[in-house]
């Protein structure tokens, strides 16, 4: 029996002691408070469903996703207020409403209704994130008031949903693969062709090498003709992303969060550039993705769906390294297949790579570096000095908002 | 099924910018201001009438006087308040005492006795008539919208305790005094407790909605519910004071003897009997002291102090309570076809969020409470069959403990067995119920008994457990 019943019984009863009818009518209502209280606590959350319906479980960053949110008062006690606080991860937003703390401390998407008997709501919202990451809402904690509005239970209801932001991308320019012998697609340009591919004859022109001038079918048709062989490009591209932004030890929690969020879309921006030329990417990184590896591995692929798999996997991926980037080049060297050209995008400066960097291209694996740090030019001219490829890749202004990448 | 579609925000209270509210919106707002407001000018009806009681003389201002002394005051200091500044508090104090005085210069006496320069006797002739300045000091509280929910909280709150003593100091003086302060008292706590509960009701539906975008008129249903309830009991709370006070007096003296006989019996330690016995000697002596100087008050006194009956006519009290319920039915009538008029209004406003609105009774609606008095009066079962249905029935309304729609009865009865829900009683009979069933086999009648005898202890066994939770 609840304060307010107690106190109920007490004034009924002291009333008729006393002779004193106002008691026994302030008695009485507050039983009637109490019992309609008590009423509302045991049945109120019967028959309540709650659903949450995302439309689709990936977005791509600045996208919102359409959720609709039903409840469904399935009984005859109307509500005179049903509450929904649906925990959210940190930094996600939905567009209709403004995200609050509750009474615990976590971030929550509350929805309010008033519910008459057997009424149904559906509420469409648009949930995102202005952060890529992996994001989750739910459980949800419904409370409902009673008669008086008075809040009468709270009941937990599991069930997450979780959703996939992903990083930003944004158009490439001036990354084009250098053509290269044993390659597997067409060269651009047609300058790099491999001579273990002959593709036939034509006629010579002026410029070709004398030494490609194929000899019997020259004299038999008594002009020159010059061999021609399939152009070739890169095989198999493999980014490696540097997610330490500034030399220290990997185990710092301090990071550059706005470095790293540019690193990414950077990447997602190289992989969406090479998925657009159908070229076979994969990406390394050492961070966490959710995963039991300390170390985020997408398997080099062309296949349908590669761009997709990187986003997500670029999404996932912890703001924090989780390994040494030496250690994640030696695995690089370990496992990478002779031939694939390692991409190494960082925004440090090379040097204390630059012996790993050598180690994979002994072990058959050409590197380029794509430097796009603060100091871009310098760390650009580190590892030229030491014999790497490398170029500079810039986004025209800060990540939320660039419109292009630049690689120069 | 009805459908609508509408917005979850009628008035634009959420999302990212808040829109202009409606009139009809204001009005809503309004409304849990005027019960508030009524409900000041009930409780402090009922302390203006102590005050007047506790100096032989019967309250002149009434609750309606107070209700639009309080208005005022919520108007001046919504009016005042914002052009004024720090200004304020004073001009309001002295509003308040200027009120009070206009109070208690309401009726003759006090100003005969100012004319007769006889300061005393003017300043205790009528001090009820201050508590007017109360009410217009409470009245300016109620100046800012919306109401704050946890003011009308406290104000229900204390007030409902506040009463209760008002009305127990009340009732020690003698007549006729005492009965006409009680029968006052009666409706003013009436009246408080139905305004200041409604008001509650609706600042709280109010202070959730501010957040979602509703107010009270989206529910009509819980509205008139709500008025329902409330009219109900203010209309049953009335007689009932009247007559439970015999009831309870009778039940509590015939009880209490053989309760604590039971009790000692059962098993009252001499500490708790010590304890009983001395809380039993209090209230002895304290209702005997109520006896002996307020239950019997013989000599009644006029207004010029001489024995006899009050000059004064009294109202009586049923009339009192008849016009009360008369108005109350009036104005739930009137509050519902408002209700009805503005929810639909309401619907017609701008959407900011999309939302679509239904009556759903569904295929199959949620097991009644009546259903599970039926099934508790359900008979026993007359055989193994019968007894496996039965059970079947039963474990169905959990998800976990159900009969899948793949599983044979062994194979539903191995599986609970198997997570140590049953033991192997439902084995049994999920047996005996297959050879019935589909065996073909006439089983004896010891093991129809035995079945049904395996149902009650399952079922048992059960209810243990449902009822542990």
């Amino acid at each position: 029996m609840t304060l307010q019943a107690l106190a109920g019984v007490a004034l009924i009863v002291g009333g008729s002691f006393l002779d004193v009818p106002v008691a026994i009518v302030l008695g009485i209502v507050l039983l009637l408070l109490a019992t309609v209280h008590w009423v509302w606590a045991t049945r109120g959350l019967d028959g309540v469903t709650y659903r949450r319906r995302l439309a689709t479980d990936r977005t791509p960053w600045g996208t919102d996703i359409p959720m609709t949110v039903e409840v469904w008062n399935r009984k005859r006690l109307p509500l005179a207020w049903l509450r929904a606080d649906d925990e959210a991860s940190d930094k996600v937003g939905v567009r209709e409403r403004t995200m609050r703390f509750d009474e615990r401390g976590a971030l929550v998407l509350r929805n309010a209704w008033t519910l008459a008997p057997f009424e149904r709501v559906i509420r469409e919202l648009h949930v995102g994130a202005d952060h890529r990451g992996v994001f989750e809402l739910g459980p949800v904690r419904l409370s409902v008031g009673d008669l008086f509005a008075r809040r009468a239970i709270v009941e937990d209801r599991a069930g997450v949903d979780r959703f996939i932001v992903r990083p930003r991308t944004v158009p490439t320019h001036g990354f084009e693969r250098p053509d290269r012998w044993g390659g597997e697609d067409r060269a651009r340009i047609g300058l790099t062709e491999d001579p273990a591919r002959f593709a036939g004859v034509r006629p010579y022109v002026p410029g070709d090498p004398r030494r490609r001038i194929h000899q019997r079918t020259s004299a038999r048709l008594n002009r020159p003709i010059t061999k021609r062989f399939e152009p070739s490009r890169d095989r198999e591209i493999l980014l490696a992303l540097d997610l330490q932004t500034v030399h220290g030890p990997t185990w710092e929690v301090a990071f550059d969060d706005e470095a790293v969020e540019a690193l990414i879309v950077i990447a997602a921006s190289i992989a969406r550039s090479l998925a657009i030329e159908r070229a076979t990417f994969g990406i390394t990184a050492a961070g966490y993705t959710g995963a039991e590896s300390r170390f985020a591995s997408l398997a080099a692929s062309a296949a349908p769906g590669q761009l997709e798999r990187a986003l997500d996997l670029l999404a996932r991926l912890s703001s924090h390294p989780s390994a040494p980037f030496e250690r994640l080049l030696d695995r690089i060297q370990r496992a990478t297949r002779p031939g694939t050209t390692v991409l190494v995008l960082t925004a440090r400066d090379p040097a204390p790579f630059l012996a790993h960097f050598r180690a994979i291209a002994r072990s058959g694996s050409p590197v380029v570096v794509l430097a796009c740090g603060r100091e871009a030019e310098r760390d650009l001219a580190r590892s030229r000095a030491a014999g790497f490829a490398g170029r500079r890749a810039r986004l025209d202004g800060p990540w939320r908002t660039a419109e292009r990448l630049v690689i120069a | 099924m009805r459908e609508r579609a509408g917005s979850g925000d009628d008035d634009g209270a959420s999302g990212t910018g808040r829109q202009p509210r409606s009139p009809f919106a204001r009005v809503a707002i309004l409304v849990p201001v005027f019960l508030g407001l009524i409900a000041e000018a009930a409780w402090i009806t009922v302390i203006a009438g102590l005050v007047q009681e506790y100096v032989l003389a019967f309250p002149s201002i009434q609750l309606p006087v107070l209700a639009i002394v309080a208005g005022g005051g919520a108007l001046t200091a919504h009016v005042l308040a914002p052009r004024l500044g720090s200004r304020w508090p004073a001009v309001a104090t002295i509003l308040t005492l200027a009120i009070g005085a206009g109070g208690w210069l309401f009726v003759t006496e006090p100003r005969a006795a100012l004319a007769a320069a006889d300061l005393p006797r003017a300043l205790s002739s009528h001090p009820g008539g201050w508590l007017v300045g109360l009410a217009f000091l409470r009245g300016t509280a109620y100046s800012r919208l919306p109401i704050a929910e946890p003011r009308l909280g406290r104000l229900l709150g204390l007030g409902i305790a506040g009463l209760a003593v008002a009305a127990v100091a009340g009732g020690m003086i003698s007549e006729p005094w005492r009965g006409r302060f009680l029968a006052d008292a009666l409706v003013g706590a009436t009246v408080f407790a139905a305004a200041s509960t409604l008001a509650l009701s609706l600042a709280r539906i109010g202070a959730v909605g501010e957040e979602a975008g509703f107010d009270w008129r989206r529910n009509p249903f819980w509205v008139a519910l709500l008025l329902v309830l409330v009219g109900a009991t203010a209309a049953v709370a009335l007689p009932a004071s009247r007559i439970a006070a015999p009831i309870v007096t009778l039940i509590i003296g015939a009880a209490i003897g053989p309760f604590i006989l039971v009790s000692i019996v059962l098993g009252f330690s001499r500490r708790t009997v010590w304890i009983l016995g001395f809380v039993a000697l209090v209230a002895t002596g304290f209702v005997a002291v109520v006896t002996l100087f307020g239950g019997n008050s013989p000599p009644k006194f006029g207004p010029t102090g001489a024995l006899g009956g009050s000059a004064v006519p009294e109202t009586p009290p049923e009339a009192v309570v008849g016009g009360a319920l008369l108005l109350l039915v009036i104005a739930a009538i009137a509050a519902f076809i408002l209700i009805r008029l503005w929810a639909r209004r309401g619907s017609g406003e701008q959407p900011s969020v999309h939302e679509i609105r239904m009556i759903d009774r569904g295929g199959a609606g949620p097991p009644r409470r009546l259903w599970h008095v039926r099934r508790r009066a359900r008979r026993t079962p007359g055989d193994a069959v019968a007894a496996y249905r039965a059970l079947i029935e039963d474990l169905d309304r959990h998800a976990d403990l159900r009969r899948r729609p793949d599983e044979t009865p062994s194979e539903h009865a191995g599986r609970l067995r198997r997570t140590a829900r049953t033991g192997l009683s439902l084995d049994l009979i999920a047996a005996d119920y297959a050879l019935a069933r589909y065996g073909g086999v006439d089983l004896s009648p010891v093991e129809h008994r035995r079945a049904v005898q395996r149902w009650i202890n399952l079922r048992r066994l059960q209810r243990g457990k449902e009822a542990r939770g």
